[in-house]
């Protein structure tokens, strides 16, 4: 037994040092990524007045830089298509964490799905993958997938997914090109793509909610509190009648001291059909007027409520 | 505790040499106590359930050969053990409904909440095993409550089988077993192969199986007919690869279990599909309800046999789910094999013009399909999206599926292709294999390098690809 317990242990110190070789491929991952934002905030190198956190609809929505531009106020998109209210808490963190907390953070949610179970909308573990050479990725991703904490403390490979090793050099695809400031607006249309606008009243179903999402949420209110950032919860346009019950739902689970901007409902180009993507996105000039909109309300904000020094 | 999880197969290496290292007398024990810590992780109520149900079976086994009582122990017997697997199971597709209709307020799904029913189905038919083995004077009741014990929680094979049977598993405890250099590897390679066959195949193929059936009225033709003709695979390397680990560990530990998979996908037949295929819940029917049926109504001649075969592979089809889909799923196998036996004459005299290697191949191919849209009735929710699946099958149209990316469903398909390979070869071109084989484990140092080499590998991706955990199909009966 003793000659076989020996053989084993052989075996085991091998492959710890095979399993040492891959320390290249999370190296190297990281420097694949097309979108750095990530890890410029691990980075501690978002250190910006005025952050939106959200899912497509705030990094197609709102253009960061023309923020800036009117308010005087450094401004960076944070925003992740396909994320939800857990990532974002999570993009929250990481911020608060790494780099000086911003003066204003804009949330910006999903009209009706925000809480709830939406598969189009998940924890982007894909987007943390590329960046498991950073300690506090891996240890956030074992925690998410269930991984064994003590092993990926000695394995490189337990921190590892099948994605980091596609070595090749990621682009931007048309859809998701980042600009500058983080946005990614978008300026052409498939024309296959057909939509009505839904009319009528949206009940929100309070019942459906995922107590995980709810969670997350008042996580993000409580790090904005317990840092002094000012935080701006966000209702976008979508081609579909505001939902006055999800609105409702959200300011209710907000404590005071967080602000609300709601789209002017009233004005007709979000009633328009060629200034949407799709249901759910702006066109890059509805974009810009929807982002005209808010800078009018921030300017409000910071002049009338917040005591900011541009 | 996830049986792919590094956890999981630290302990279990960590027991082997533990094992080992204890007198012969203790070793069972030792065992028992693995298997009780094992349960626990998923439950302590369900601990004190499998240890309180191994307490009936074991008192009404010692009792059974008490003339007196005999029978009525063992009608008692099947009876608690029916009635258990009732209420942990099939509550909700059989008492809750009468309780609505006789607008009683109680919810009986309470019951399987609590406990938390893994196993269940499994370990119960090893519990009537044993007993109809006892009553029918197959085997002596076992005096050891500990070996009993360990015969219904034996934790490689508790939660997924393979069932095993008690005259197979109990006299392996009594055997003095001694440390087996050879016998030990092969088990770490057959879990090694397991983990393999289940974390970078069954695994990957999920999100297209899933997806399929979770949007089904979305779904396109083309999509449903790569569904159809994945889900064999996909759940055949899912369960033989559970099976596999099972299979390895208790090697490990100096025992073996019942056969569970024999290359499934080399049958020409669906009767001799299921000799090869979950062979320990298959044989287990066909012995304790086929023949036992068979046998009980004999004066109805070839009647009692047909009658025999439909009730069985009902209650086949019924032991994977409550549902009117699962029961389809068992009259669909009695029906197939229902065929194959009354047009064996007539098919074997046509076919057998054939060339072999052609008939061979059809007579694969077909089955592989049959089995592929049999499993419909398996994997869709209900009976509504089965019909759904079937209609929307012949409208060739729409892309095909995704959820998985492209190279990463090529470098599963090149894994499936090379085991499949090797099933091939071990099957039709045996020699050969075992020459293969026999190199393979040879003493050569290089070869020994070149293995090693490839158990690295094969680990670096299991570790790689375990990653969005999946559990496995068969944990849920």
């Amino acid at each position: 037994m003793g000659k076989f317990a020996i053989k084993l242990l052989l075996f085991a110190i091998i492959f710890l040092i095979f399993d040492k070789l891959f320390i290249i491929v999370a190296h190297f991952s990281a420097e694949t990524e097309a979108d750095k934002r990530l890890e410029y905030l691990v980075n501690g190198e978002i250190n910006k007045d005025i952050i939106i956190v959200g899912s497509s609809t705030g990094s197609r929505d709102i253009i960061a830089s023309q923020i800036e531009n009117a308010t005087g106020l450094s401004t960076y998109n944070l925003c992740y298509p396909g994320s939800n209210v857990v990532f974002h808490e999570f993009i929250m963190r990481t911020l608060v964490k790494f780099n000086e907390p911003p003066e204003i953070a804009l949330l910006v949610v999903d009209d009706n799905v925000e809480l709830l179970y939406d598969e189009s909308i998940i924890f982007r573990k894909d987007r943390l993958y590329p960046l498991v050479k950073y300690k506090y990725i891996w240890k956030e991703l074992s925690e998410r997938e269930g991984r064994d904490k003590l092993f990926s403390n000695f394995l490189v490979l337990n921190r590892l997914n099948k994605y980091n090793f596609d070595l090749r050099k990621k682009r931007f695809t048309p859809i998701d090109t980042i600009q500058d400031c983080g946005s990614m607006p978008i300026s052409w249309k498939p024309e296959d793509m057909d939509f009505d606008y839904v009319s009528g009243e949206r009940i929100y179903p309070e019942d459906d909610e995922l107590p995980e999402k709810v969670e997350a949420f008042n996580r993000i209110i409580e790090a904005c509190n317990s840092n002094d950032i000012n935080l701006v919860v966000v209702f976008p346009p979508i081609y579909q009648n505001h939902s006055k019950s999800f609105e409702n739902r959200i300011r209710q689970l907000s404590s005071e001291g967080v602000y609300f901007y709601l789209y002017n409902t009233e004005n007709p180009i979000y009633r328009d059909v060629d200034n949407y993507f799709d249901e759910t996105h702006l066109m890059q000039d509805a974009a810009i007027e929807f982002t005209d909109e808010l800078i009018s309300y921030l300017k409000d904000l910071i002049e009338n409520k917040l005591n900011i020094n541009n | 505790m996830a049986i792919t999880s590094l956890y999981f197969v630290s302990f279990s290496v960590v027991s082997i040499f533990i094992y080992y290292l204890l007198k012969n007398e203790y070793r069972v024990s030792f065992l028992t106590l693995l298997s009780c810590t094992f349960i626990a992780t998923y439950s302590y109520i369900l601990l004190i359930y499998v240890i309180a149900y191994s307490l009936i079976n074991f008192i009404i086994g010692l009792k059974l050969p008490d003339q007196r009582f005999r029978k009525l122990l063992f009608i008692s017997g099947i009876i608690i053990n029916l009635t258990q697997l009732l209420l942990l199971k099939y509550v909700s597709f059989t008492i809750n409904p009468i309780f609505q209709l006789l607008n009683i307020d109680l919810d009986l799904t309470v019951i399987s909440k609590i406990i938390i029913p893994v196993g269940v189905s499994f370990f119960t038919l090893q519990g009537i095993g044993y007993l109809v083995n006892v009553n029918l004077g197959w085997e002596k009741p076992e005096k050891n409550f500990i070996n009993f014990l360990l015969y219904i929680s034996f934790f490689p094979r508790f939660l997924s089988g393979p069932i095993d049977r008690s005259n197979h598993f109990l006299p392996q405890l009594k055997e003095k077993k001694s440390f087996n250099e050879q016998n030990i590897a092969e088990g770490f390679r057959l879990v090694l192969f397991g983990l393999f066959k289940k974390v970078a195949i069954a695994n990957q193929l999920v999100p297209i199986v899933n997806v399929a059936y979770a949007n089904i009225d979305y779904s396109d033709g083309y999509s449903l007919w790569a569904v159809l003709l994945l889900q064999p695979l996909y759940l055949y390397f899912d369960f033989s690869g559970y099976t596999d680990i099972a299979f390895g560990f208790a090697r490990a530990f100096g025992i073996e279990l019942r056969p569970n998979f024999k290359r499934p996908f080399m049958s020409e037949n669906m009767t001799e599909f299921w000799k090869r295929f979950h062979i320990s819940l298959s044989s287990w029917f066909h012995d304790y309800v086929f023949i036992r049926t068979s046998y009980r109504y004999r004066k109805w001649g070839r009647k009692a046999s047909n009658f025999a075969l439909f009730l069985t592979w009902v209650l086949f089809g019924i032991w994977h789910g409550a549902g009117w889909n699962f029961m389809l799923l068992g009259f669909l196998q009695a029906l197939a094999i229902f065929y194959e036996f009354s047009t064996k004459r007539w098919r074997v005299k046509i076919f057998s013009k054939l060339p072999d290697f052609f008939r061979i191949w059809v007579g694969r191919i077909f089955t592989y399909l049959f089995y592929g849209t049999a499993l419909v009735f398996f994997f869709a929710p209900d009976i509504n999206s089965v019909f759904t699946f079937f209609l929307k099958l012949p409208l060739l149209s729409g892309d095909l599926p995704g959820g998985v990316r492209d190279e990463i469903f090529l470098l599963v398909m090149v894994f499936i292709f090379i085991i499949l390979a090797f099933e091939i070869l071990k099957h039709d071109f045996r020699n050969t294999f075992n020459k293969i084989e026999s190199y393979w484990l040879s003493n050569n140092n290089t070869l020994r390098i070149f293995r090693w080499a490839v158990y690295c590998i094969l680990i670096t991706i299991i570790i790689v690809f375990n990653s969005d955990v999946q559990q496995f199909i068969y944990f849920q009966f």
